[in-house]
This record gives C-alpha cells, structure tokens and sequence, in this order.
C-alpha cells in the first residue's frame, strides 16, 4: 500500500527550518526560478544583457571617476584599475541586486503568500539563484577583460571562485530574509534598502583596494561579509596579493551569524505573515 | 463505504484570535517608529503612568472540532466574519491556528482564489505551468492534463500570447480551469466557482460537480445557496467563530438563512441607532417568511413591517417589492397600490403588510427581494433596501407535467405576479 501523506496542522513554536520540506519543493523551486528571470527580462529590448551592462557600465564611470579624476590605484603594477574594478563590482552587482529582492520580496509576492501555502524560504532562494545565473552573464566580460589585460587565471582564484559565489548567497540569504520578514510588518524596511545598500558601497574595497586601508583598521572592513569576499576574489582572481586568511575568517564568521539570525529570525515571523500582509 | 472508516480531515480544538486596536486608528502598517513607542510606552503603561492604547481579543475561531470523512462535500457557512474563511486557510496552511490540531489525510490543494501568480507579462502556456505547478501538480501532471486545461478554458488560440492581452474573462477562464484539473485527495474552495459568464459558470460547477463525485473531499464556502445545494452533501455553520451546526445539508441551509436574517435586522437596528446623524426616518424589516409547496407553482407568504422613527407622521405612503433573479435583474414588482389609497404611518409607529403569492410561477433557484417607501403621488424615495429579505428560494418543482430544476444559467424573464397584499397592523 502506498504511504499515505500526513499533513499535521498545529501552532509552531519551533525555530529550525524546515528543510524536508523544501527538498520537496525543488520542482517549485524550479518553477519559481523560471519565471523571475522570464519576467525580468519581458518587454525589455536587450534581454538577458542587462546582466553584463550593469557591472560593465560601473566599471568604466569607476575607471573615470576614481581611478583617472581620484587618482586610486589598484596596489599592483600588474593589473590595471578596470579589471579591479569588474572583478569587485561582479561581486557587489551581484550582492546590492539581490540583498534589495529579496528584502522586499515576501511583500511582492503577498498575493501568493496569502493564497497558496508552500515553504515561504523558497522565495528569497529562488531570487538569490536567478541572480547567479545573472552573475554568469557578467563573467563574459569579465573573461574578455582577461584576455585584453593579458592575465592568466590564477590556480587559487579558480578554486575559490564557486566558494566566493556559495558565501555571496548566503549573505544575502542571512541579509535579505531578516529584511524580508521585518518588511512584512515594518514597510519603511523597503525604503531603507536602497540607502543601506549606498553607504555599503563605500565601506566594501570595490572602489578602492583593502592596501588603501590603515593597516589597524583593516579587521572592520571584514566585519562587512561582501567586503571579505571582494578582497579575496581581487586578491586570488587577480593575484594583487595574497589572500588574508585570518581576516577572511572575520567575513566568514558574519556571514555565518547573519545568516542564523536572519533565518530564525523568518522562521519565528513566518507564521504571521498571512495575518500581517 | 465501511462504518469504520477514518476521517480524512480531523479538527481538534482549533483556535485563533486577532487583537484589535481601540482607540487608535486602524493601522495595519506599523512603522519602526510605533514599535520604538511601544517600547518605551511599554514599563510605563506597566506603572499605569501612560494610558496608551487599548488592545482586545477577538475569537475568530473558538474550539473548532470537526470530522470530516473521505468524499464528503461539506459546506462551510456563516455571514460575513463568523470565522469560516479562517478556518478554510488554517487548513490550506496560510495561516496557522493558535491552538489545537489538524491532520489532513493525503494530498490537499486549495482555491482561495483562482489565477494565484498569474503574470501578465506571461503567456498563457507559461501561466498555467507555473499556476499549476504552485496548486501543487507535477510538470507531468500538467503536461497530462495541458490539453484538458486548455479545452475547458477556450482559450486554445491564445496560448502563447501574454495573458495581460486576455480579456478578463479569458483570464478568469484559464485561472479556474488549471484549478478545476487538480486531482488532490482534499480540496478547500473559497467562492471561487462564480466566476466567468453564466455559461461558464455553470460548465464550472458541472465540473466540480464531478469532481466531488471522483470521490475528491471538498471543504466549500460559498454564499450561494444554489451553488451549495448543487454540490454539497454536508452542511457545517460556523457562527461568531463555533461550530453552531453539523448535520445534512437543508437544515444547515436553514440554520445559515437564519442567522443571515437575524444579521439584516441587526444591521437594521445599528441604522435606527445612527437615526439623528443619517437622517433615517424609515425602518424596515421582513417577518414570517415561508416558501411552501402550492398545487401547482410553490407559494410565498412574508410580512414587512415598516417603522416610522421620526417625530412627525407620514401619510400617503407606497409600499414596493421586487424580485430580482440571479442576475441581478428585477423581474417581478409587488405594490401597495393595490390596496386602497396609500398608507398612513403615525409619528412612532408602524405598519405591517402581509404580501402572500399563492401561485410563484418563477424557475427554481434563488431570488432576493428589494424592498422601496415612497409617497404615493412624487415616489421621492423615503426609504430602500436591497436584500430586504434573506434569498428566497425555489426549490425543484413539477408542473406540467415538467420538471423545473435549478439552473444557474437561467435568466428567468419578467413575470407578472398574482399577490395578494393586506395591512394586517
């Protein structure tokens, strides 16, 4: 006889994910995938490119502004200041987009939210893996810029590239869901976003490279997840210099930690969103 | 079906409350500003220095118990807040109860709403995979059942244009045809089935209608009387958050009209009660009413009784009723004309007017009564109110040899009534 599926409807107090669950899901994981980067990209006349552009389009009014008009350099002989800036921005890109989808998406999707029950973390994940298939894109630049400099992939920034990609998701998963369920109750988290997302700009090494920092003043920088992961892509992808393990274990550890609040966080506001919403 | 038989759906003690704000005004939205207030108001309001605001349990639900077994159709009733649509998404797991339990026996799927993540940018092939996909099918399953999904909607030429391009009927069309495929062994439909045209309306309920015949359990909660009585096999009334009924479907029918009468007077008290304000002078409410098998067509007998709230005295008045069907159409017209003059309401009082139908030659299915006071000679409206009576209902009737059953798609034409009317106060 085949096994009957129980559904148990009780109040839950609990705060660990349920991750059974989502493994069930993975088809509507897929499906939700599909159709954010279906609609992303419908009635927009370049598509898909909008993924290379974005970053491509930074780096050159970075090149300008900062490197021609303020004079920053990369801390390297070898590379040249737009291959440090592209490979920082791909990162941040990546990270900026996402930390704001996420942040409001439980909001943008209240119309499922309130109708059809599913594992409610499959929305932030779905947004964070389109943004990785957008991440891709960008690597085509990033490979031409490569071949035009003249820089050889590294044996270290190879191995590291997909644990850079992996420790990105998570800090915008950590990020993103603690924004996320504080949006469904506070709609002013929405708003402040976009201008938190600004002055992190200023305080991750994608402008100016880690070197430009007081040496004692470094570990802060690292206290800031996507500022450890910058650092280290420039320092193993470019081999500007080596990479500071000791102070990549301070981006790790927030990440980490941002991630376990920002997680039981949502799963503790996640019974009340359809009362909230 | 065996005797021992396990309940599919098993409700034990299920409760939810909401706190209300008084005092503030309503503010769904919080901003971080009123949680840092809170917090600071918080020891305060604990050293009662700050009266602050003013919280109050609402029971929405109240130790819901119920046992619902395999292939019944239940149909969950209850005015507006008694509770019922709560209770239909604890159950679908949007929300989760405050205390109690449930255990759902197999696979559940629920449409509270037809066209959930519909994406107009999307086409209409692109819709319905994802749609069915978050209902809960398989690709496979939707593959399977792609050409059904789209036969039944009509929309087969459409297919693969943005649905923000579809009329909204089309769209209608589609969203509930993905639904109306679902194969789950339990399924919570919240009024989702009046959707679309009328031919379509009826081709939907044709279709759940087989649905619950597959042996699907289906949770319904609907308004329509006619929609009920079509599917249903079971009747739950859910009042003020309990269980105030459970048993077949015409007494709960019964039970759930009451209570939705006894709604309308109240409603008509609030309206005496705000009488300075609104300037309401009228008061109407209907007593009595029946609906009775006659010789031939049923019979309909009800009583209006109209209050006069106002300091001075009315003559010359008309009273109005008409029936309107379900299309909202009016079709038939009773009046005080009929008796001699108008009539006269002194300053505090009331009148009583018996309306009787020996003969209703209507189709069956549901009708309303709206309810109009006017002066005789200048029909300035003194007073109206639609739905003055609970729905009327028709039941399945013989005549002539024929047998005239509910349809929804009947668009019962205009009649002319034989009533007969008296001031019996």
């Amino acid at each position: 006889m085949e096994k009957v599926q129980i559904t148990h409807i009780s109040p839950d107090n609990t705060l660990a994910l349920e991750w059974r669950e989502l493994l069930d899901n993975t088809e509507l994981l897929r499906y939700f995938i599909w159709r954010n980067f279906k609609v992303r990209y419908k009635q927009t006349i370049i598509g898909a490119a909008w993924a290379i552009f974005k970053p491509l389009i930074l780096m050159v009014v970075f090149t300008f502004a900062f490197n021609k008009v303020g004079s920053v350099e990369t801390g390297s002989e070898t590379v040249p200041y737009p291959i440090f800036a592209y490979a920082g921005l791909m990162f941040w890109t990546f990270f900026s987009q996402n930390i704001n989808q996420v942040g409001t998406s439980f909001v943008t999707f209240q119309g499922i939210i309130n109708k059809v029950y599913f594992p409610r973390v499959i929305l932030p994940i779905s947004i964070i893996t389109t943004g990785i298939i957008d991440f891709a894109f960008s690597l085509i630049i990033y490979f031409g810029l490569m071949a035009y400099y003249g820089i050889a992939p590294t044996l270290l920034g190879t191995i590291l590239f997909i644990p850079l990609i992996i420790m990105t998701s998570l800090a915008i998963l950590g990020v993103g869901i603690f924004a996320a369920a504080l949006n469904v109750k506070y709609r002013d988290v929405a708003q402040v976003i976009p201008f938190f997302i600004q002055a992190l700009l200023f305080l991750t090494p994608v402008i100016y490279p880690v070197s430009a920092v007081p040496a004692s003043l470094q570990w802060v920088l690292y206290i800031n997840p996507i500022a450890g992961v910058v650092d280290t892509a420039q320092a193993s992808l470019l081999g500007i210099r080596d990479v500071q393990w000791h102070m990549l274990a301070i981006s790790v550890a927030t990440t980490i930690l941002t991630l376990v609040v920002g997680l039981t966080y949502f799963k503790a506001k996640e019974r009340e969103f359809a009362d909230l919403i | 079906m065996t005797k021992n038989q396990e309940p599919i759906i098993k409700i034990r003690g299920i409760s939810k409350s909401y706190s209300i704000r008084h005092k503030n005004k309503p503010n769904t939205h919080p901003t971080v500003k009123d949680a840092f207030v809170k917090v600071v108001r918080k020891p305060l309001q604990l050293l009662g220095a700050a009266g602050g605001m003013h919280r109050e349990r609402f029971w929405a639900l109240k130790d819901i118990n119920l046992d619902i077994m395999p292939g019944e159709v239940v149909a969950l009733m209850g005015i507006n807040g008694s509770g019922k649509s709560t209770l239909l998404k604890i159950l679908a797991r949007i929300t989760q109860p405050e205390s109690g339990e449930a255990f759902l026996k197999g696979k559940m799927s629920s449409m509270l709403e037809v066209g959930t993540g519909f994406h107009p940018e999307l086409t209409g092939r692109e819709n319905i995979y994802f749609n069915g996909s978050i209902l809960g099918m398989s690709k496979t399953e939707i593959d399977e059942k792609f050409n059904d999904i789209i036969h039944f909607s009509e929309v087969e030429d459409f297919l693969d244009t943005p649905v923000k391009h579809f009329s909204s009927g089309m769209r209608v069309r589609l969203a509930f045809s993905i639904a109306a495929h679902l194969e789950p062994d339990i399924l919570l439909i919240d009024e989702v089935l009046a959707v679309g045209d009328v031919r379509f309306k009826e081709r939907s309920l044709d279709r759940m209608k087989k649905v619950a015949e597959s042996g699907t359990t289906i949770v319904f909660v609907s308004h329509v009387v006619s929609q009920i009585r079509e599917i249903c096999t079971r009747g739950v009334v859910i009042d003020k958050g309990k269980v105030v009924y459970d048993g077949n479907l015409e007494d709960g029918l019964e039970t759930y009209l009451k209570l939705n009468m006894l709604q309308e007077t109240k409603n008509e008290e609030t309206e005496k009660n705000d009488e300075t304000e609104k300037n309401i002078v009228l008061g109407l409410s209907a007593q009595n009413v029946s609906v009775t098998r006659g010789k031939l067509y049923p019979s309909l007998k009800f009583n209006l009784r109209v209050n006069n709230y106002d300091e001075g005295s009315l003559e010359d008045l008309l009273l109005e009723c008409n029936l309107i069907n379900s299309d909202k159409m009016p079709i038939a017209r009773m009046s005080s004309e009929r008796l001699k003059g108008g009539f006269n309401l002194d300053k505090g009082g009331h009148a009583i007017v018996e309306f009787s139908v020996d003969q209703l030659n209507l189709l069956p299915g549901e009708y309303s009564i709206n309810c109009s006071v006017t002066p005789r000679f200048n029909k300035n409206l003194l007073y109206g109110r639609n739905n003055a009576l609970a729905p009327v209902i028709i039941p399945n009737y013989k005549a002539h040899g024929h047998s005239f059953k509910t349809s929804i798609s009947t668009n019962t034409p205009s009649v002319v009534l034989d009533y007969d009317l008296k001031r019996i106060e």
